[in-house]
């Protein structure tokens, strides 16, 4: 499944200045996988050490919130969008 | 400038600087005389306005007293200030400050923007700018009105002795009762104790608030802006116009822009989380950064416990409240967190106070207090006496930390972590000038004290809640470590580590962030610089590029820098407490900020600043 995923500014510095890319995968899980196997700097920005979705980052597919606690269960098909977006900011 | 707002529909950009002129008005407070000028722009910095052109004006005034008379104020627009992107509603102070300094104890230039309608209400009387010196005679209001649409601005002293002594938002809704057309922007008690406040803050009236009656002005808080005016005998400016209709049409690409700042991603995190996908605001901070103990508790020494869990907005909702996003004027962001008691019905009651992650953290948490209830009356109280939360929060923790450390010579009476009733009582009497010797600030309090390893500040203005053992940027910024460097919460998301990184993260992309204090636009619009010059383009007809945009964001920082330079500060003002640079193992974040690596990036900072000044032929 050809999945594009949009990432904020903070995190594509690390996907080679990608703000979007089209990654492989069934489930949000797999997408993960195969991004941090292209940008494996992107793992210890994304995962705290217990492999868990910083809090300060959310995912969006196709316009959904994503809950933390279901991502690795979440099916992708062809076409799909999966945002991510960062949390935290000041004013 | 306002003759120029709006260029034709479908334009191409074309105009240069020097087919720009500003409304510039002098106000000599103590001979009564309003002078008006029409100034011809020499430059982009003209153009834009906000910071870029105040740092310029501010060079040609210099003080070493921040409430001397003669000392300058300014008041100004940013070129999209009131015009109808969404979000352009800022109103800039900018003055030497009477909280910042530099060692050498000279005030150092600072500057405080705030949202609300006045700005759009200066646009509809044809004013950029206002410089204000001197110093009124009796407590006085200036008025500025306009006997017809196209006729110019008048104004007058009103004798404002009957405001004297009152909470912010009485004498708000007081004025709006005499100047029903009218927004406002005024100090409180905090501005009229001056001498001994030196964190006084200017309101500025909302739509929100003249419609509820509730104290929900958004704020011109740091660095003391309403000392200054208040030294000036001023206690506050009435802009009183109708609603200005346009007479021209408004550029196709105007709704596509308002929809993108509205709800597109640059927003994002500051919209309700039922609102596009919205981030659910800056409250969400303590959601995110309290898990990783990367939240100021206890004087910004965080307790790696979850003491602070109850304040997380999910919580405070499960209880006997209800949160409402609001909005500025137009705006769709809708960042106001209003919290209110909740009725019997289940909806919203009284209203209690407007939330952002930084007074709530720095008047809850960090002073060791982990009540909603508690931490909504000292948000409430601070707003209303006129003061900024983020300076009389981080003072206070300073104080309590002291005490921790010399129980038998307390000071401000006592004060200790946890105790609301006597924060709640020191915040009174803080912004009634009863207190000086807190009311100062956190700087003059700990060379004082003799104490300045834990005195969360740099060059006197205190740090806003985000940690500065993650922060080495924080010396850098011109007017508080999160509205004017954005270096704050790199680490958190980048987790990086190195000299190079933080070389550039202080002297090419924190500087960013000062792009919305000269363009009149919300920082909170999260707008590309791409779409920015595409918004000024289109409303102005000023022929911009990105790059063009970018070199005057880093003039402008070098000529604020240059003025810190030139009102005394040497290289020992760029420094931290040293306390910062400890490893607090609690914090699941990088260790790095060591003295060591702070000296050494310091000496790289400041060489590559000064090769910037000399490439800018501002050296």
């Amino acid at each position: 499944m050809c999945v594009l995923l949009e990432l904020p500014s903070a995190l594509a510095r690390y996907a080679g200045g990608k703000k979007s890319l089209t990654v492989s995968g069934d489930t949000v899980h797999a997408l993960v996988a195969a991004l941090f196997q292209d940008y494996p700097q992107l793992r210890i920005r994304m995962l705290d050490k217990n492999n868990q979705l910083y809090p300060y980052l959310i995912l969006i597919k196709n316009n959904l919130r994503l809950s933390p606690q279901d991502l690795g269960n979440i099916p992708l098909k062809d076409g799909d969008t999966l945002e991510v977006m960062t949390l935290a900011g000041g004013g | 400038m306002a003759d120029e707002v709006h260029n034709d529909a479908g334009a191409v950009p074309s105009k240069v600087p020097a087919d720009f002129s500003i409304s510039r008005y002098r106000v000599d407070l103590t001979a009564r005389n309003v002078a008006g000028e029409k100034v011809v722009c020499t430059d982009f910095e003209d153009v834009f306005g906000g910071i870029a052109r105040g740092f310029k004006l501010l060079e040609d005034c210099p003080v070493n007293d921040a409430y001397d008379s003669s000392a300058t104020l300014i008041m100004n627009l940013g070129l999209l200030s009131g015009t109808e992107i969404m979000t352009g509603l800022r109103t800039y102070f900018l003055a030497y400050s009477p909280l910042k300094r530099s060692l050498s104890g000279r005030p150092s230039p600072m500057w405080s923007a705030g949202s609300g309608k006045f700005g759009t209400k200066l646009r509809g009387l044809n004013i950029d700018e206002m410089i204000f010196t001197g110093r009124c005679e009796v407590p006085s209001l200036l008025h500025i009105r306009r006997d017809s649409e196209d006729g110019p601005p008048i104004f007058d002293l009103i004798d404002a002795t009957d405001l004297v002594g009152r909470y912010i938002n009485d004498r708000i809704q007081d004025l709006h009762g005499r100047f029903p057309d009218a927004f406002f922007a005024v100090i409180g008690p905090a501005g009229e104790n001056y001498q001994r406040v030196r964190y006084a803050a200017i309101a500025l009236s909302t739509v929100n608030q003249l419609r509820s009656g509730d104290g929900k002005s958004r704020w011109c808080g740091r660095g003391g802006m309403g000392g200054v005016m208040g030294s000036k005998n001023l206690i506050g400016v009435i802009a009183d116009s109708p609603d200005r209709t346009s007479k021209v049409k408004p550029p196709p690409i105007l709704k596509e822009l308002n929809l993108e700042i509205a709800r597109g991603k640059g927003s994002a995190r500051f919209r309700d989380k039922g609102k596009n996908n919205g981030g659910g605001g800056t409250w969400s901070n303590y959601s995110v950064l309290n898990p990783v103990h990367a939240m100021p508790e206890m004087n910004f020494v965080p307790t790696g416990t979850d003491a602070s869990v109850p304040l997380y907005r999910d919580n405070v909702e499960q209880g006997s409240y209800v949160v409402k996003d609001e909005s500025c004027f137009r705006c769709g962001i809708s960042c106001h967190k209003n919290v209110y008691d909740k009725a019997e019905d289940g909806k919203a009651g009284k209203f209690r106070a407007k939330l952002d992650f930084e007074p709530l953290n720095l008047l809850s948490s960090n002073l060791g207090i982990f009540d909603i209830d508690q931490a909504l009356d000292l948000v409430e109280l601070v707003d209303e006496l006129g003061m900024d939360s983020i300076s009389c929060g981080t003072t206070l923790s300073y104080v309590m930390e002291y005490n921790r450390r010399h129980p038998e010579t307390p000071i401000a009476g006592g004060l200790s972590y946890g105790d609301f009733e006597k924060t709640l009582d020191a915040i009174e009497k803080i912004g009634n000038g009863q207190l000086e010797q807190v009311g100062q600030g956190t700087l003059r309090l700990a060379e004082q004290m003799c104490e300045k390893g834990y005195a969360m500040q740099c060059k006197g203005v205190e740090f806003p809640a985000y940690l500065p053992q993650t922060n080495p940027g924080y010396p850098w910024a011109l007017a508080g470590g999160h509205m004017s460097m954005r270096t704050y919460l790199l680490l958190l998301h980048e987790r990086e580590t190195g000299l190079d990184y933080w070389v550039d993260a202080i002297t090419n992309r924190g500087l960013s962030i000062l792009r919305d204090d000269f363009l009149g636009i919300c920082k909170f619009s999260g707008m590309s610089d791409d779409r920015m010059v595409d918004a000024v383009g289109a409303m102005t007809g000023l022929a911009i590029d990105v790059s063009t945009l970018k070199r005057v964001i880093r003039r402008t920082f070098l000529r604020g820098y240059r003025l810190e330079r030139r009102h005394g500060c040497t290289d020992d003002d760029y420094d931290m407490p040293a306390e910062v640079h400890r490893e607090f193992p609690q914090i699941d974040l990088p260790y790095f900020n060591t003295p060591e690596f702070f000296a050494e990036l310091k000496q790289r900072v400041t060489t590559r600043i000064d090769e910037l000044l000399l490439a800018e032929g501002l050296a």
